[in-house]
């Protein structure tokens, strides 16, 4: 009798077995968050997020991520603002502590691909040091060819760009805190938003930015003042522009914020005009080719956010951080439409509040940054 | 089990896991790796060996390099610390003869290259970078940010191969390696390159190893491997701890020899390439690893025998092959053309570590083991404290596991049909065993 019940309950085991298979067999693809239909539009290559990315001390948390970079060694650099926390979020820090958790974050936070950090720069304050003035609200990360990292900012002060070695050694700074003189003066800054270096003319290119309705050029090395242009190719403007109204005309100059600049190995310089909804492209001499526009009624933040190319040889796709529909959109760079996009509103993993920066490493892999309540880095796998 | 052992087994399971839940870590540390790579290529033409490297900067810290500015390397100056570096590479990356005699580096030149320079691809590229005019003496280099190109001469062995050893910046530890391509020509007359990854834990590479020194090295790697690879230890442990008494020994080689069978089949099968490569594989197996000494650890605890045993030890057997596999796979390349004979040599090592710790251990259970009680109570500390540590390493394995498997974003592949008709044929087979030893009554109580 007892065998029989053994018997029974071996079978029963070999069923759920046979039953697992099945279910296994059945199985579609996986993507944290929810279905993936409701991430996605239509076709393949879904981006995974990987739930664990990245790894922080257990006492430390990170305020909004305002800017993010990928390095020649796929090394991830994180800019986010650790004075953005509140006494309840940094409680650890308080006179007395009030909780067991957290201190901020520094704003500098660099990590590998696998999540670990590797090294930080600065404290809860910011990263001041003698030489250049840190911003009031960090805004913006990019790590050049030569290892050289620059930094950004929009406090209503921040009209400065800064030049770091990779340890944190500053190196040179752009612009003067608390002093700009508009879009057309060549020696000040108007809370520039994010820049990039082109590796071939070793040239810094500034998307000015919040206050600022231009893109500017500086030689990276001395900073020299190369060349400026506003949208269209057109000597900048700072008259007011009014709100965006969908449906309008396209109007001649950027609005603010000039949000992001990004420039492809063969020659094109993209500019992501946010509250326009609007990608510009020009030639590195700022002559103007062509534009798309993006989700375009969108309204309040806009639609284009930051930029990213991807990282085969042709640089065939561009990515768009749209921070207002919450979603990564990818853009034929030839074609300037979009094929596709992955994310949603929404605060599980995968999902985004106000999606700020995209870049991706060699591998494909995307990592995004997440401001005002987003909070966040996270990372894509693409399989 | 019989029913007066009931109570006693659950005592046991009870006093088990408590042990292993209450144990359990409440935060994990993490490590933070920062491995610092210098491509290397060697090659003898013309009667001697010529030897290119890639050095980061950062490794010329102790050299106190002069420097402007914020920090930018003074080009106009720096000249001297070069040579020191290169020199200090040749005597830090030593080759030496099949004799053992140490080959006299000559420096032949050294450059200093950017950060985004990818020009150390091959042999030719890198040849030509060293090769290349220097930077221009106003470039900014900061003093941490690119690297140093260095080309070294060595008077080639005139019999047999090379041998070279890593201790580049030895205050960095085992953080340093090369990534040796030693490059020799083929029949056809065309250049080939093995690729060997040696840090300062390699002690000295054989790049053209002869079969003697390629059984020796895999041999003793296989001894090491089983000897610090604690999760095989406590594995081993847990299969002999019920049985630990000499009248047992011939109980004990069944066992044993189950377990051997079974990882020599994994271990070179995955060694030669048939093993899946996905991600998840690994952390699949040393999950198995892990879950193998809990579950024979629980067994231990509960009932054992002898007929169950044997073929538990050849079913999780298959799954610790593959992590020897693991173990194994990134050094074979030093095996250079002998690998059959080097998977041969590590398995051997592996069962001569495995055959020295039951040595070792047998004839300490037999003295704790003098009544059937006394068997029983060193059983239960063992399995629990095997368990215990089990259940530490099963955690974040299982962990890193869900994370590949749920960051590889796909229903498993195709070849996972093998996998399912065994893990079938597995349970079917405890049943059937469970069964059998039931009405044969062989079973050993513990």
């Amino acid at each position: 009798m007892k065998n029989k019940r053994k018997m029974a309950l071996g079978a029963l085991l070999l069923m759920a077995v046979v039953a697992l298979v099945g279910c296994q067999a059945g199985g579609g693809s996986t993507d944290a968050g929810g279905d993936a239909a409701d991430m996605t539009g239509a076709g393949s290559g879904v981006p995974v997020v990987d739930p664990a990315w990245p790894t922080l001390p257990d006492d430390w948390l990170m305020g909004e991520v305002a800017g993010i970079a990928v390095d020649m060694n796929d090394h991830i650099w994180v800019i986010q603002r650790p004075r953005s926390l509140n006494a309840d979020e940094a409680g650890l820090m308080q006179d007395p502590p009030l909780t067991q958790c957290c201190i901020p974050a520094p704003p500098v936070l660099k990590f590998d691909a696998d999540g670990n950090l590797l090294d930080s720069w600065g404290d809860h304050t910011g990263y001041a040091g003698e030489g250049y003035d840190w911003p009031s609200s960090e805004h913006g990360i990019f790590v050049d060819h030569n290892m050289n990292v620059w930094v950004a900012g929009n406090g209503p002060d921040d009209h400065q760009v800064i030049k770091f070695s990779a340890d944190g050694t500053f190196l040179m700074q752009i612009g003067t805190s608390g002093r700009t003189e508009g879009s057309n003066n060549t020696e000040f800054l108007g809370r520039p938003a994010d820049m990039e270096v082109d590796p071939e003319t070793n040239e810094l290119y500034i998307a000015d930015g919040y206050l600022n309705k231009r893109v500017i050029v500086f030689d990276a090395e001395s900073g020299e003042y190369k060349r400026h242009w506003g949208a269209y190719g057109n000597e900048p403007s700072d008259d007011d522009t009014g709100a965006f109204v969908p449906g309008e005309d396209p109007i001649s100059q950027f609005r603010t914020p000039v949000h992001a600049v990004r420039i492809a190995r063969d020659g094109m310089v993209y500019v992501a005009d946010r509250v326009n909804n609007r990608i510009q492209v020009f030639q590195k001499d700022g002559t103007y080719v062509d534009e798309m526009i993006v989700e375009g009624n969108t309204l309040g933040n806009g639609s284009t956010w930051d930029l990213e190319l991807s990282p085969d040889d042709a640089q065939s796709e561009l990515y768009n951080a749209d921070g207002a529909n919450q979603r990564i959109q990818i853009i034929d760079r030839q074609a300037l439409e979009v094929t596709n996009w992955f994310g949603r509103r929404g605060r599980h993993s995968g999902m985004f509040h106000w999606v700020h920066n995209v870049v991706v490493d060699s591998q494909g892999n995307f990592y995004t940054a997440e401001v005002n309540q987003g909070r966040r880095a996270q990372k894509f796998v693409v399989n | 089990m019989t029913p007066a052992a009931v109570p006693r087994f659950g005592r046991r399971i009870a006093a088990f896991l408590a042990a292993a839940v209450l144990a359990a870590p409440v935060v994990q540390a993490h490590d933070i790796p920062d491995e610092v790579l210098i491509p290397v290529f060697l090659r003898e033409t013309d009667g001697e060996l010529h030897l290119l490297a890639r050095m980061p900067l950062l490794l010329l810290a102790a050299l106190n390099a002069p420097k402007w500015g914020a920090g930018y390397l003074d080009l106009e100056r720096v000249d001297p610390t070069l040579r020191r570096a290169a020199e200090a590479f040749g005597a830090e990356a030593p080759l030496f003869d099949d004799d053992g005699a140490l080959l006299p580096p000559r420096v032949e030149g050294y450059r200093i290259a950017l950060p985004w320079d990818r020009s150390f691809t091959s042999w030719e590229a890198a040849r030509q970078a060293v090769a290349a005019e220097p930077l221009p003496p106003d470039t900014q280099v900061f003093w941490n940010q690119g690297f140093l190109d260095l080309h070294l001469v060595y008077p080639a062995p005139e019999t047999g191969g090379v041998s070279m050893e890593c201790g580049v910046a030895p205050g960095f530890g085992d953080r340093v390696a090369l990534d040796v391509i030693h490059e020799t020509r083929g029949e056809d007359g065309e250049w080939d390159g093995d690729l060997f990854h040696i840090s300062v834990r390699e002690g000295r590479v054989a790049l053209d190893p002869s079969a003697l020194q390629a059984f020796r090295a895999f041999a003793r790697s296989g001894v090491e491997h089983i000897l610090t690879g604690w999760d095989h230890l406590l594995f081993l442990l847990c299969l002999i701890a019920p049985f630990g008494s000499l009248p047992h020994l011939k109980r004990l080689l069944v066992i044993v020899t189950g377990f051997t069978v079974a990882h020599s089949v994994t271990l070179v099968s995955a060694a030669l390439g048939h093993a899946p490569e996905a991600a998840w594989f690994p952390p699949l197996v040393e999950s198995v690893v892990a879950l193998s000494i809990l579950y024979t650890a629980a067994e231990n605890l509960i009932s054992a025998s002898v007929g169950r045993r044997t073929v538990l030890a050849f079913g999780f057997g298959l799954a610790h092959g593959f992590g020897f596999a693991f173990a194994l796979g990134e050094s074979l390349a030093f095996a250079g053309d002998h690998i059959p004979l080097a998977l041969f040599s590590f398995n051997l090592g592996v069962e001569l570590g495995q055959a020295a710790v039951v040595v070792a251990i047998l004839p300490l259970l037999h003295l704790l083991s003098g009544s059937d009680r006394a068997r029983m109570a060193v059983n239960a500390v063992l399995s629990v404290f095997a368990g215990h540590a089990a259940w530490h390493l099963l955690e974040p394995r299982l962990a890193e596991l869900s994370r590949a498997w749920v960051l590889s974003g796909e229903a498993m592949p195709s070849w996972s049909w093998l996998l399912w008709p065994l893990g079938v044929a597995g349970a079917a087979g405890w049943v059937v065993v469970t069964l059998r030893s039931r009405r044969s009554g062989t079973r050993s109580r513990c």
